[in-house]
């Protein structure tokens, strides 16, 4: 039997008996409701849900409780699948005319209870992989400190070095600030507290396959004129490959050569290797290919740094030293250094070096000064220059091997910048470090802690989840690889069957976003709690049952979207009650079917909410959403609907507002169409 | 259609459109092109005929065509092609004695020669033969095909 857990919420959701009674003939007698209050804190409500095979829940919003639901029921071992109908934040914070709000929480619970009759959802726990090997990409600091994590947990890592020299940029650095310690040693320390972690230099990963908790990683080593390929079974692995120094050839004005123009970590090298220079003329340029349309148009972010700490390196070695800038960009503590730098007598130039000859030997440049507006001229004898720094061009080959996006510079992109900013599209692949975007010492000791948390939580625990992970019904799949080619999280190979060409979900890498079922021509792809079957229930059941003389399907995405439509609840702003919510875990499991079965079941308009472009939660979800709304307003308009009856709105929570005028918008829209 | 083909997602979307249309137009240009919205055209002068498409189309959506069409030789653009068909066409061209036209039966099990014929009823422009045609003979446009809706 399915029970209807319904919470007063203190009296916020408010339904009397005479409406109750109403919602439970319009279901059906084979389902019975509890009417609760303050289920989220009390333990009673919970205690005699055994009798039940599925629950259903209306109470406030998942994104407030469906942890705590959760926990209460598996606490209980009450292992049934169940729904949270949302009609606090949804319903009763934001409508007004009772009479139709009371239409809306019939048609909600309805449409659940219809979901749940079909649904194929239950209680899975995919165990954790045996295998806990992980490996890493790059030594820098971010690498190692990784491998430092991991190995307090007892994890084995092995770290693949594509140089000769283990410890990246930072083992260049003289001095990092604001430990006031040499680069080397913070490196070397922490190679001294690796015990188990084995560091393959030389060496290129060339392969990888498999997935989540069973990658198979083919490497080779070189060594002198000998080529070793060696193989390593992992669960997990980590791209470090951090960031190089550009050097600035194409630039030529600037006349590059490496000896008295070079860059400032060439520099470095020479403090670090003990170089004494002392009563020379040094001038040094920031910005050299960052903040430059032509070369790299982001800012490097950590050069101001250290070419202040060389700078006074310099000038302490008895140097006259001289720094052309286009601004400082000495964040927190750092500021410090240009205090110093000041102090010391270190002269500031607003402006870029733009030529540079040879005269008799000796160096010539000449300067803009932008704040001064003269052209000042400077006979030095080393130029340095802060060049920017930019991703390894190896990164290219490993987002092939790995099919991992990297952004137009190169960078490997995060799954989600706010809230999964070490996690990539494809699960048990982390970034860190600069591997992303250039990151100072201390961002990155953080994020590699970020990382070795994630890796534990992911190999210690089962996950657990009731909707499952995609399947593919063998005897209907057709090959055609549209959902191959859709899948956000490269979780769907093709593989060869004695039928031919047949699609496979690898369960591990599956998020279970629900494009592949949004997609699959014949039915073949489904994802229990989101099938065709039950998803075209639900619409129809939610559409049909509302006895509201305007009805607009709303299919919200369990990211952003519902939770901007949750801020407009908790904020109070109130909204028609004809919008019948329909949530998907991602646009991406909306698809034309489901558009097209909302209007023929009669609803008047069809909204899509989902996050902005560029923030969806599964990457691509709702580009491909985009993609289809904008074809669908074509057929509708082509067939004789207007096209307006269709829309999609992409928002972020903090911008519920603006989601919430757009409602109104809609809806006045569709009333105008009906009234046409 | 191949054997054992059901479209369940499809006819079902279909049955939607049909049920709310107005109009039946028979075919719809599009703003942009998604799978099965979109359409697969076929340049016959690219084809090398190496049946890559009819091998792998899930619907069966191609036929072989075992002629080889003469006249092709003359509209083909030979600094496009490959170097050893445009030896070869070049050829053609110099010994022939009178007009390139007609056709020229290819016989079974010779792929490389001939031509393949996209049946645009059957298809549900999945793209895979898009994707998978090394010459790029085959390409997606902004078109859909509404006939097979109104059937
Ligand atoms: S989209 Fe459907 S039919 Fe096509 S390959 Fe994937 S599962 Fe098979
Ligand atoms: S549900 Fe999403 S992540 Fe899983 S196989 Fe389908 S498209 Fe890929
Ligand atoms: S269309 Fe392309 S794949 Fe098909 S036979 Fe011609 S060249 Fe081969
Ligand atoms: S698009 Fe797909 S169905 Fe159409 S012809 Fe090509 S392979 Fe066949």
């Amino acid at each position: 039997m399915i029970g209807i857990l319904i919470c007063k919420c203190n009296g916020v959701i408010n339904l009397n008996d005479e409406e109750i009674k109403n919602i439970k003939q319009s279901i059906g007698n084979d389902v019975e409701i509890v009417v609760e209050n303050a289920i989220c804190i009390r333990d009673e409500p919970w205690d005699n849900l055994k009798k039940y095979d599925k629950l259903i829940i209306a109470a406030c919003s998942p994104q407030m409780h469906e942890v705590t639901f959760t926990n209460k029921l598996l606490d209980r071992k009450i292992f049934i699948p169940f729904m949270i109908v949302n009609l606090r934040e949804h319903a009763f914070f934001v409508h007004e005319n009772r009479e139709k709000l009371i239409e809306k929480v019939k048609a909600q619970i309805k449409a659940a209870v219809e979901k749940m009759r079909i649904t194929r959802m239950k209680y899975r726990e995919e165990s954790p992989p045996k295998n806990t090997n992980v490996l890493i990409i790059g030594s820098g600091i971010s690498g190692l400190k990784v491998a430092e994590c991991l190995e307090k947990f007892g994890i084995k890592c092995y770290i693949v070095e594509k140089s000769n020299e283990i410890g990246g940029i930072v083992k260049k650095l003289p001095n990092i600030y604001p430990y006031n310690i040499p680069g080397e040693k913070l490196i070397n320390d922490i190679l001294k507290r690796l015990n188990k972690t084995e560091i393959i230099t030389n060496a290129e990963v060339v392969r990888v396959s498999g997935k989540f908790g069973d990658y198979d990683v083919t490497i080779l080593r070189r060594e002198d004129n000998l080529i070793e390929i060696m193989s390593k079974k992992v669960s997990c692995i980590v791209l470090a490959t951090g960031i190089e120094e550009w050097k600035p050839y194409d630039i030529p004005y600037l006349k590059y050569n490496g000896n008295n123009v070079l860059t400032q970590l060439e520099l470095s090298e020479m403090i670090r290797n003990g170089k004494k220079i002392s009563g020379k003329k040094i001038f040094m340029q920031l910005c050299v290919g960052s903040r430059d349309e032509k070369h790299f148009s982001y800012c490097s972010r950590i050069c101001c740094m250290y070419t202040l700490e060389n700078a006074i390196t310099l000038k302490e070695m008895g140097n006259d030293v001289y720094v052309g800038f286009m601004d400082i960009r000495t964040t927190w503590k750092t500021e410090e250094l240009f205090k110093k730098a000041r102090e010391l007598g270190i002269k500031f130039i607003r402006g870029k070096v733009s030529n540079v000859y040879e005269v008799n030997g000796k160096l010539k440049i000449s300067i803009e000064n932008t704040l001064e507006n003269v052209i000042e001229e400077y006979d030095v004898d080393y130029l340095v220059l802060s060049s920017a720094l930019k991703a390894p061009e190896t990164n290219m080959i490993l987002s092939q091997i790995l099919n991992i996006e990297t952004d137009r510079y190169n960078f490997f992109k995060k799954l989600y910048p706010k809230l999964r900013g070490v996690e990539t599209s494809k699960r048990g692949i982390y970034i860190v470090g600069a591997a992303s975007e250039p990151k100072d010492v201390d961002e990155c000791i953080m994020e590699a802690k970020a990382v070795a948390k994630k890796i534990i939580n992911e190999i210690s625990k089962p996950r657990i989840s009731f909707i499952g992970r995609s399947k593919i019904d063998k005897s209907l799949c057709i090959g055609c690889r549209i959902c191959y080619k859709l899948c956000p999280h490269s979780a769907i190979e093709m593989i060869q069957t004695e039928e031919g060409e047949k699609a496979s979900v690898l369960e591990e890498n599956c998020k279970s976003c629900g494009t592949c079922v949004a997609n699959c021509p014949t039915g073949a792809a489904q994802l229990d709690g989101y099938s065709t079957e039950e998803m075209l229930k639900y619409i129809d059941t939610i559409v049909n049952s509302a006895n509201l003389d305007v009805k607009i399907a709303t299919f919200v995405c369990y990211e952003c979207g519902y939770a901007a439509l949750d801020m407009i609840g908790l904020n109070k702003l109130k909204y028609p009650e004809e919008f019948l919510i329909i949530p998907v875990p991602c646009l991406g499991r909306v698809g034309a079917l489901d558009i097209f079965k909302a209007f023929s079941s009669g609803a008047d308009g069809v909204l899509l909410i989902g996050c902005l472009d560029n923030g969806c939660h599964y990457i691509k979800g709702n580009n491909y959403a985009t993609l289809l709304t904008s074809i669908c307003k074509r057929i509708l308009k082509e067939i004789g609907l207007e096209e307006d009856r269709l829309e999609i709105i992409k928002v972020v929570n903090a911008d519920y507002k603006r989601l919430h005028k757009k409602m109104i918008d809609f809806y006045n829209k569709i009333l105008n169409i009906k009234n046409r | 259609m191949k054997e054992g083909v059901k479209l369940n997602n499809l006819e079902k979307l279909f049955e939607c459109i049909k049920k709310i249309a107005k109009r039946n137009p028979e075919k719809i240009l599009l703003p942009n092109t998604f799978f099965i919205f979109g359409s697969v055209k076929y340049d016959e002068s690219k084809c090398i005929a190496c049946l890559t498409c009819y091998e792998n189309c899930p619907l069966g959506a191609y036929d072989v065509e075992r002629k080889f069409d003469l006249s092709m030789i003359k509209k083909i653009d030979l600094s496009k092609t490959y170097w050893k068909r445009a030896i070869i066409y070049q050829l053609i061209m110099e010994i022939a004695v009178k007009d390139l036209e007609g056709y020229v039966e290819v016989p079974e099990g010779l792929p490389g020669y001939g031509s393949v014929k996209h049946n645009e009823d059957l298809c549900i422009s999945c793209r895979k033969c898009v994707d998978l045609c090394p010459t790029g003979a085959l390409s997606f446009e902004c078109e859909f095909d509404m006939k097979k809706i109104w059937r």
